[in-house]
């Protein structure tokens, strides 16, 4: 008979109210992107904007490493677009 | 466009969700390879989580990275990549939804094109796009 599944130690909220407790820090996500296409660029000996230009969007990025690389640069794009997006957004009347 | 509390809000939310996905798996120890506040707060500015859930025991990870597109108080899901792994990064299965297949591999059109699997002999196959599918197929590896 299978083992029967314990139930999830927290709830819901209880969760939500552990994950939401802190104010998101964009250095922190910067450094931790940095490090990560670092190690990619280590393994395989080339720039990671050299890579995205020549490979994002075909068939190479098949290849699971190469998509998570893929993956990973466009965080790293997203995360300058979005802070451009917050800075450009209009102030209020006040503001 | 979301704020960073509401886009928080819905990504962990989302994890929510996974957590319990997981829960169906096979009982096994299992390791969050980053603190989930982290991975949200990651999500918050990237638009990606990226969750990896360790089984010491069978020396095998699942990998789930997924991007999402902010539309007013909801996140669509735009793109994925699901993979199992053996520890030596062996990919066992996985699946994603990048456009680079319209067939399987008998030659047949996906029934859900763009996603599709990687099965264990690296054959393309059908593939429904949710994770709780992925999961299921997961299922048999975690003994």
């Amino acid at each position: 008979m299978p083992k029967r599944k314990p139930a999830p130690k927290i709830t819901k909220e209880e969760f939500l109210a552990r994950v939401m407790s802190s104010e998101p820090d964009r250095e922190k996500v910067i450094r931790k992107i940095l490090e990560e296409l670092h190690s990619y660029e280590m393994k395989y000996g080339m720039r990671s904007e050299i890579f995205f230009k020549l490979f994002a969007g075909t068939p190479v990025e098949d290849q699971h490493d190469f998509l998570e690389w893929v993956m990973c640069y466009r965080e790293y794009l997203q995360i300058f677009q979005s802070q451009f997006s917050a800075e450009r957004a209009p102030v209020n009347a006040n503001g | 466009m979301l704020t960073d509390k509401l886009k928080g809000w819905l990504i962990a939310n989302r994890v929510w969700e996974v957590y319990l996905l997981l829960q169906k798996l096979p009982e096994q120890e299992i390791e969050l390879l980053s603190h989930l506040d982290e991975l949200i707060e990651r999500a918050v500015f990237t638009g990606t989580l990226r969750l990896q859930v360790f089984w010491p025991s069978l020396n095998k990870k699942l990998s789930i990275r997924e991007k999402y597109e902010s539309l007013q108080n909801k996140l669509r899901l735009e793109s994925y990549s699901y993979v199992l792994i053996e520890i030596g990064d062996r990919v066992i299965i996985r699946a994603d939804s990048a456009p680079h297949h319209e067939r399987d591999y008998r030659g047949k059109l996906l029934s859900q094109f763009p996603h599709h699997l990687h099965d264990e002999k690296g054959q393309i196959c059908s593939f429904s796009g949710k994770l709780e599918d992925f999961v299921k197929l997961v299922t048999p590896y975690i003994h």
